[in-house]
């Protein structure tokens, strides 16, 4: 009804409408990409939540942390924190519809930062993260005759990364960049596909290839001899455990870092969401598909642990790890140790590990483009050139002798300090000092399944930020106390400090940095596009 | 593996993919009423 006015404005070009009512009525001109169905926003999102992560970090951690009792902060950590900030971020990009540092402009003129500070942590893990997924795809290929022999771990460390004191770069290990190449092709040739071309044809077919491959190494990994004893392991309850608050904060770090919440992803991509989008209902499915493929995870790592431990001759808890040294040390001992098939199942661990990494790359990189974008106007392929470029040749450093070290450090400190921080700092400002949750509920409300009225806000307001804050000042504590990996003389804490925290701190700088250039004089920061029912 | 394993693994699968399905049903339910699945 109010479509065919324009919205007065003064002299600053600012509207003096209610901000909350102007859905229907201020277009600027910029039409957006748009999902093609709600199958496919769902996959693009459940394909950037399931990463290397549920495969080579829940598992452990769930062990770590009480066994089968871990799974009840778990769950409390997905209702009260993963999921609620799901629903934050779809609505936050669904009611602007820009990429994060549009979306947080829009919201508030001093919020741009927020947005782009997302995005710098998002450009630091791609750069890291695409030399991981370049791992496994070159794993996928020494998978096919176990090219690591009998000693996975000096193959892992030295014929493969070559690696050298920390500190030290040495020389490009082509092992490395030549799979990295492939990996940032393959990644740079979808984003310039767009949306529905690119991003949604691809999830697509990985996502499903991805669940098939994982289901069928679980169930080879649980009919192997000693499976049993990998579940009971990883399930038996420890229930003592509940009342250790580090267990708490072990899981709902785990939920927050496994979502793919708090670094602009999710808010772009509901940004490509139509007028009707069901926000909470996609939150649910998004939240509990990540959950499910996590527990699958877990089962078929565990069980293919019971088997190496039996086969070895040792204790679960001797072959029991996390992270790199699970994937392409460990794996690769339970694969040679496989009675048939090793070939087989070997591709299709690290073909999984390579689809889960790539479409949380994609996802990555495609929250640094869209913002790219929206504030300088650039063309998509353009945008995907000068991001993916640029991520591209930082990325380089770490395909290099000394690469895993910088990737180990980086890694730590981007994760606890960066995504957990930004995340924090997030919810905090629109929570408490923007105090946007009830108008964001009252846009969310209508086109949403699950209703959220009476336990969204007020878990937003209280019990996620306590949460995160609690988990945030547990991991800076910890850091302060004993800085990472100096104990066991790994690193020296001049590297530490320079390559852990400065890689921290450069998230920020580059939010700084990026903030500070005006934007395109075509981008209406006050006022929000029309959903259309037209795609782009 | 011992009982309490198998019924805390049980347990976290019904209600992990219990979690799933049912909120596939809602927004399925939801998504045929408002046409949203349609491709555009």
């Amino acid at each position: 009804m109010l479509a065919a006015s324009p919205p007065p404005r003064d002299t600053d070009g600012r509207t003096d409408l209610p901000r909350y009512d102007d859905t229907e009525i201020h277009v600027d001109g910029t039409g957006r990409e748009r999902w093609g169905s709600r199958s496919g926003f769902l996959l693009a999102a459940i394909g950037s939540a399931i990463g290397l992560g549920n495969i080579w970090r829940f598992p452990y951690v769930a062990y770590d942390n009480g066994g089968g009792a871990f799974l009840v902060p778990y769950l409390v950590a997905l209702l009260t924190a993963g999921i609620p900030l799901l629903v934050l971020e779809y609505t936050l990009g669904h009611r602007y519809r820009g990429s994060a540092p549009l979306t947080f402009r829009r919201l508030h003129r001093r919020a741009e930062l927020l947005g782009w500070w997302q995005v710098g942590v998002c450009l630091l893990i791609a750069s890291y993260y695409a030399v991981v997924v370049a791992w496994a795809g070159a794993y996928t290929v020494f998978a096919v005759d176990g090219s690591w022999g009998s000693d996975p771990d000096a193959f892992f460390t030295d014929s493969y990364l070559g690696a050298v004191e920390p500190g030290a770069l040495g020389g490009f290990r082509p092992g490395v960049l030549i799979p990295l190449l492939l990996i940032w092709g393959v990644t740079l040739t979808v984003l310039s596909g767009g949306v529905r071309r690119g991003i949604e044809r691809a999830n697509r077919v990985m996502i499903p290839v991805l669940v098939l491959s994982f289901a069928a190494l679980v169930v080879r990994a649980v009919t192997l001899p000693g499976a049993a004893d990998g579940l009971d392991a990883l399930f038996t309850p420890d229930w003592a455990a509940m009342t250790d608050s580090g267990v708490w904060v072990a899981a709902f770090g785990q939920i927050f870092f496994s979502l793919s919440v708090g670094f602009a992803i999710m808010i772009t991509f509901a940004s490509y969401l139509p007028k009707r989008a069901d926000l909470s209902g996609n939150a649910f499915i998004a939240g509990f598909a990540n959950s499910s493929f996590e527990l699958l995870a877990g089962i078929g790592v565990f069980a293919a642990l019971g088997f190496l431990a039996l086969s070895s001759g040792v204790a679960i808890d001797e072959v029991a790890t996390e992270g790199v040294g699970l994937a392409f040390v460990v794996f690769p001992s339970m694969i040679s140790e496989l009675p048939a098939l090793n070939g087989l199942f070997g591709v299709l661990f690290f073909g999984s590990l390579v689809f889960a990494g790539l479409s949380s790359l994609i996802s990555i990189v495609e929250a640094a483009v869209s913002a790219v974008r929206d504030k300088f106007a650039l063309s998509r392929r353009r945008a995907v050139a000068f991001v993916g470029g640029t991520t591209a040749t930082l990325s380089l450093l770490y395909a290099t002798a000394g690469g895993v070290n910088l990737l180990d450090v980086v890694d730590n400190f981007v994760n606890l300090f960066g995504v957990a921080v930004v995340g924090l700092v997030e919810v905090v400002v629109i929570a408490w000092a923007l105090r946007q949750l009830r108008p964001l509920q009252q846009h969310a409300a209508p086109i949403s399944a699950v209703p959220l009225r009476g336990w969204w806000v007020p878990t937003l307001t209280v019990v996620t930020p306590l949460l995160l804050g609690i988990v945030t000042i547990d991991n800076l504590r910890s850091e302060l106390a004993e800085p990472y990996a100096t104990a066991d003389g790994t690193y020296t804490v001049g590297f530490v400090t320079a390559v852990g925290w400065g890689a921290a701190a450069t998230a920020l700088a580059i939010g700084i940095a990026l903030t500070l250039p005006r934007w395109h004089r075509s981008v209406d920061l006050v006022t929000v596009p029309a959903h259309e029912e037209v795609a782009t | 593996v011992s009982t309490a394993a198998v019924v805390t693994m049980t347990l976290a699968t019904l209600v992990l993919v219990g979690g799933l399905i049912g909120s596939i049903l809602v927004g399925t339910r939801r998504s045929r009423r408002d046409g949203d699945d349609r491709p555009r």
